[in-house]
């Protein structure tokens, strides 16, 4: 992975770094089976993809289909850059290179 | 949102522990979509070929079959998207990672069709497109499969990557 070391705190809510990195494998995936992987209600994933939608990191669609409304999220161009950047920070940290780090949002604490 | 605060605090290096059970959720994840991705029907891949193959064969029909031919794939190719999509939560689309290990098979598909193309446009092959259709069809089947493969390489390497810190 050649992305910049980027620390983000958007990303790095335990939820939404889960939500980010199934995104990011993938061209999109549907709300019930992102909800189901984490174990969430509705209204909790909702809110985690607000967030990264309001960051401009997941795009959300609906879409409807047999009578019923499908809600699928995909992760935007930003979106990806950001967490191959978080996840080469998370690395660094790990590798005991955060020195290396040219940036933080100045996370109090990881996790 | 950027995070660009140049001044911020570095996270402290005792937060290691936390950074590596991030990096585990994220190996975690990656796991779970290829489990999911595992739950697409076995008989996706043929019948995707068989659509692929429909699809290049209406190319050399008369133009009422070819029309019928462009359809009926362009539907087949549709519906079948969608049960996958049914099946696995996954949209399929552009997005997609692209494996490497996918490429040398690309380019011996494109191989195979150049040289069937060539031998109907230059040798007057009587059965060029059949025989391009059946390729091309066989070809998207071995391919789509292939293609599964490397994905699932492909995100067990990055989760065991993630997984070793």
């Amino acid at each position: 992975m050649t992305a910049d070391v980027r620390f983000d705190e958007v990303i790095h809510a335990p939820q939404r770094l889960r939500i980010v990195a199934m995104l990011a494998s993938v061209a999109g995936l549907e709300f019930a089976a992102v909800r189901d992987a984490l174990d969430v209600s509705d209204s909790v994933l909702s809110k985690h993809l607000k967030v990264l939608e309001d960051a401009g990191y997941v795009k959300v669609q609906k879409t409807k289909r047999s009578g019923r409304t499908w809600t699928s999220a995909s992760l935007t161009w930003a979106g990806r850059s950001a967490y191959e950047g978080h996840v080469a920070a998370l690395r660094a940290i790990v590798d005991g290179a955060a020195e290396a780090m040219p940036s933080a949002s100045g996370p109090s604490g990881v996790g | 949102m950027e995070n660009d605060a140049a001044g911020a605090p570095k996270p402290d290096p005792a937060d290691a522990d936390a950074a590596r059970a991030a990096l585990e959720s994220v190996a975690a994840s990656k796991a779970l979509v290829a489990e999911r991705m595992r739950r697409g029907p076995r008989w996706y891949n043929p019948v995707y070929g068989a659509l692929c193959g429909l699809l290049i064969l209406s190319i050399g029909l008369p133009k009422v079959w070819f029309l019928v031919g462009v359809v009926v794939s362009a539907i087949g190719l549709g519906v079948l998207a969608g049960i996958y999509r049914k099946r696995t939560g996954i949209v399929l689309g552009a997005g997609n990672p692209r494996p490497r290990g996918i490429y040398p098979w690309l380019v011996a598909v494109l191989g195979v069709a150049g040289v069937a193309s060539y031998l109907d446009g230059h040798h007057g092959f009587p059965l060029g497109v059949p025989i391009v259709a059946v390729c091309a069809g066989v070809a998207c089947w071995v391919l789509s499969r292939r293609y599964d493969a490397a994905l699932f390489a492909l995100l067990e390497e990055q989760g065991d990557d993630e997984g070793r810190r």
